[in-house]
């Protein structure tokens, strides 16, 4: 039983390391808040430096005119999204908890979202 | 789609034998023999699509246009790729007996005539650019609707007219082709199907009343990577692309006159 267990968790962990579905960073966006997201990032005035440090290292993609976007995500990562047939599945959108923050062209935190679907109100 | 506790463990794995799936198949597709057909009057480089085909998009937003009752069809194309000027574009009807002129407007959008001998006739709509420098869309906007935000029932109308209208370039694998003969695929199955903002985006937010909802970002700029990128339409323009899960947006009972709001990068925060 122990054996089918440890093959199964390796099976897991070598196939999220193929399609991203681990999460970003480092942990520490799981139980991010919108307080402390305003404590910790300060538009304006946060570095990468700064948020790297704080929450890990993120998923970054660059864009025309110097911004970058750095992702954290808790549960799938985007990577999933690009794989045929499984994305029609499974789905980084399901994910209840990520940060986006983007950079402007001097490394300074220009925006930030957290999304948290906990305390998005449904009817 | 649910998954039950015991056999969640199994998507990654399916994950893995999808890419292994997609690649074979992206393989043998690149491998196999493409017919080259030779048609005489047709200008085989030329950007163009379907009258017929069109007129179809034109048919199914007339039967739905309940979805957005303040709003008319324009089409709209822009840049696929980097180089492309849109400066000069012009747009015809051109068939062996039909060559109709159509007015486009500073924002590339125009409105198709509907001319019965140019659907006989076989006709295309063709601009003068090579095959493969623009992405086609329908263009539905209700009126009174903000210009940082579209509305949902626009939008899944305009989905609805682009899949009925062909005006999309996606992937041609057996699956893809499959998905847009269903009967309505915007409204009952997860596309991934592409639309642009004015600007470059960073977040947006379904608003109804006192109910938000961000989008993920999952619905932003695109999977972390396209394998035959090419053949889409949307990654050139990708810091401008979203998509829209209709299905499951409609499932939780979101209302057409639902707004999407953008929250563009370059805006102030």
């Amino acid at each position: 039983m122990k054996v089918r267990a440890t093959v199964r968790a390796l099976v897991c962990a070598c196939c999220c390391a193929v399609t991203g579905c681990a999460s970003t960073g480092n942990g520490a966006v799981t139980t991010l808040t919108a307080e402390r997201a305003a404590q910790t990032i300060v538009i304006g005035r946060s570095t990468k430096a700064d948020i790297g440090a704080a929450f890990g290292a993120a998923s970054i993609t660059p864009y025309a005119g110097g911004y970058e976007v750095w992702l954290y995500q808790v549960g799938y990562s985007k990577t999933i999204d690009a794989v045929p047939y499984v994305n029609l599945l499974l789905s980084s959108a399901d994910n209840r908890k990520e940060l986006s923050i983007l950079f402007d062209r001097n490394g300074v935190v220009r925006k930030y979202r957290l999304l948290d679907r906990l305390q998005e109100w449904q009817p | 789609m649910t998954w039950t506790t015991g056999w969640r463990w199994l998507a990654p794995v399916i994950g893995v034998a999808g890419v292994a799936l997609a690649g074979a198949i992206s393989q043998a597709w690149a491998q196999a023999p493409v017919a080259v057909v030779d048609v005489p009057g047709e200008t085989p480089d030329r950007e163009q699509k379907s009258y017929r085909d069109m007129l179809a998009g034109m048919e199914l937003f007339e039967q739905q246009h309940a979805l957005a009752p303040a709003a008319s069809l324009r089409f709209k194309v822009l840049p696929r790729r980097d180089g492309v000027s849109m400066d000069g574009l012009v747009v015809q009807i051109v068939g062996d007996h039909t060559r109709i002129a159509v007015p486009l407007a500073a924002d590339q959008t125009f409105v198709l005539p509907v001319d019965a001998a140019a659907a006989r006739d076989n006709a295309v709509v063709r601009f003068n650019r090579q095959s493969g420098s623009l992405a086609w869309r329908a263009d539905i906007r209700s009126a009174g609707v903000p210009a940082n935000a579209r509305r949902l029932g626009d939008l899944l109308l305009e989905c609805k007219v682009a899949v009925a209208g062909d005006l999309l370039a996606y992937v041609h694998h057996p699956i893809n082709m499959l998905v847009v003969k269903l009967p309505d695929p915007c409204r009952t199955l997860p596309l991934n199907l592409f639309s642009f903002a004015d600007r470059p985006l960073f977040g947006a937010t379904l608003v109804a009343g006192d109910r938000r909802s961000m989008l993920s970002a999952a619905m932003l700029h695109g999977p972390a990577f396209v394998p035959l990128a090419g053949q889409e339409d949307w990654v050139f323009l990708r810091d401008r692309a979203y998509t829209v899960k209709y299905k499951a947006l409609y499932d939780q009972h979101w209302p057409d006159d639902t707004l999407l709001q953008f929250d563009y990068m370059d805006d102030e925060s």
